[in-house]
């Protein structure tokens, strides 16, 4: 009961300090400096009638049409779709391109027989894939999924692979004078080692399967924030599709800092000295 | 019988080592050529050549990272207990210093009760007690090189390899460093050979130099030194042999070795 009470407190603790570190860099002073005339200069440009202000809303239009999407159109509903579907795909994408990375840069005989199929098919744009995954997958939710999968593995597999290859001979040496397995070097100097260049590929993963994920929402399934994009843009509505478009920077930068944010927690030894 | 004893003193004796090396698809460069000595056991003994010499691959060799081309290391035990400080810190940097031996000691079968008081032991030894906690990132680079130290010691290894550990430090600590060997050579008995450039430090700390000649690598002489510890840096007996060493050095080591094999020749010959 103790414990699982400490438990809860360091969850809760972690979660705050998790906030701290990633509105901690947006909301300052410095920032608000810059940003808060910007955004005047949003609210004011267009009243000044260059052009149509149907064309070019300004800021409080926008936050209005952000309320009223909020409230009439379900866009909680929508944001819900595409951070499912999202990390469904991101997910899978994780699971399945470290491993494959680790394993192909950790043994040369399997890199040999495997990597010129990853290295064949890595350089087909993304975007590229659609239609054939139309016609296999429909305009349903596996298109997502698969889409989202497929533009975040290559980032992840390739970097995971390439920092695992490049560890630092002196580290694997050093382990195996002490007498260390392979399989121990593996996963005690190579993991580590790379650790920090998987994350960070995560982080390349989540930019380029969000740009997918828009794509894919795009055609014709009816839910989710590329779709109200394009929807929006059937009926013309600018303020809406300007809210999708925050949105949607939102969730990516969100995603970013909480792998960010994981980085700092695990990878300790990346702090370095700090003055006191 | 003699011949006997000379054995079951002996901790590794390398004989007749060449290492060829083949970098991409250009025509193979010798590393060493028939390189051969001894080390006693419980011996001290440096390799010292200018850099390039292949004195790391010899070491390599001995601590079976590479393969020989040709030639072999005979070990008096089949496999005595080795550990290696390298030149560059080779601690790992995810590892805090505690966790850093604590793993080297679990690679050597140490049971997990044991491996914490060990791990301490050893840091105090290099007074790093203090640091524990700390990573690698977070110490001087003499500290970190103790801690390297800390960590190859640790384990109790019965054949210590060190490739130019002091290098990289300025020259006070490294006569810390060096001091700091040489105790752990005298209380412990811990065979070590060395790999330096710096002639000095091979005559403050050791039994025997080996001297190197450049590329291909060779021995081209083998000096013993019969003083004993805790030695006087700079004294009259070490200028001595730092006036026969540098001799050996500066002259064309391939001259030299030339001259040492046509005179076997002779000898040969005048039998």
């Amino acid at each position: 009961m103790h414990a699982k009470n400490k438990n809860d407190k360091n969850i809760a603790g972690e979660i705050v300090s998790f906030f701290r570190f990633s509105f901690g860099t947006i909301i300052t002073g410095q920032f608000a400096v810059v940003i808060i005339p910007l955004l005047l200069l949003w609210e004011v440009v267009p009243r000044l009638h260059l052009f149509s202000r149907n064309l070019f809303p300004t800021f409080s239009d926008c936050a209005s049409a952000f309320e009223h999407l909020l409230l009439h159109s379900n866009l909680m509903g929508h944001i819900g779709l595409s951070v499912f579907f999202f990390l469904i795909g991101l997910i899978l994408s994780v699971i399945t391109a470290v491993p494959i990375g680790i394993l192909l840069g950790w043994n040369p005989a399997l890199r040999k027989y495997f990597m010129p199929v990853f290295q064949i098919l890595a350089p087909i744009p993304p975007t590229a894939w659609v239609p054939i995954a139309l016609i296999f997958l429909g305009v349903g939710f596996p298109l997502r999924v698969f889409l989202v999968y497929l533009s975040s593995f290559f980032p992840i597999f390739l970097n995971t692979f390439q920092a695992i290859k490049d560890t630092d001979r002196r580290y694997v040496l050093s382990a195996r004078v002490f007498g260390a397995s392979e399989l121990n070097i593996l996963i005690h100097v190579h993991f580590y080692h790379a650790l920090g260049a998987i994350l960070m590929s995560i982080r390349t993963g989540i930019s380029i399967g969000l740009i997918m994920l828009t794509a894919a929402e795009m055609y014709g399934v009816n839910g989710g924030l590329g779709f109200l994009l394009v929807h929006s843009k059937e009926f013309f509505r600018i303020p809406d599709m300007v809210v999708c478009m925050a949105v949607l920077g939102f969730i990516g930068w969100f995603l970013t800092e909480i792998i960010k944010y994981l980085e700092k927690r695990i990878c300790l030894w990346k702090e370095s000295r700090q003055e006191a | 019988m003699p011949l006997e004893r000379v054995e079951a003193g002996s901790m590794i004796r390398v004989e007749g080592i060449t290492k060829d090396f083949r970098i991409a698809d250009r025509k193979s460069t010798r590393a060493v050529e028939s390189v051969s000595f001894e080390v006693r056991k419980s011996g001290f003994v440096s390799l010292i050549g200018p850099t390039g010499c292949g004195k790391t691959t010899i070491l390599e060799i001995i601590a079976g990272l590479t393969e020989p081309t040709s030639g072999s290391v005979i070990k008096n035990n089949s496999r005595p207990s080795m550990a290696m400080v390298f030149q560059d810190y080779a601690v790992f940097p995810w590892m805090n210093a505690l966790r850093n031996i604590t793993y080297v000691l679990s690679l050597k079968g140490v049971p997990k009760s044991d491996r914490i008081h060990l791990a301490m032991e050893a840091l105090s030894k290099v007074g790093l007690e203090d640091f524990k906690e700390y990573f690698p990132s977070q110490l001087s680079g003499g500290m970190r090189q103790r801690l390297a130290i800390a960590r190859a010691v640790s384990a109790r290894p019965q054949l210590l390899l060190l490739d130019e550990p002091f290098a990289s430090v300025d020259g006070l600590t490294r006569e810390k460093l060096q001091d700091l060997i040489l105790d752990i050579f005298l209380t412990t008995g811990t065979t070590i050979l060395l790999v330096t450039h710096d002639i000095d430090e091979a005559l403050y700390l050791s039994d025997k130099v080996v001297v190197f000649s450049e590329s291909p690598g060779k021995v081209v002489h083998e000096l013993e030194i019969h003083l004993d510890r805790p030695r006087q840096r700079h004294c009259t007996s070490l200028n001595d042999y730092k006036k026969e060493l540098t001799g050996y050095m500066q002259n064309d080591g391939v001259e030299h070795a030339l001259r040492a094999h046509s005179s076997k020749l002779c000898c040969e010959v005048l039998q």
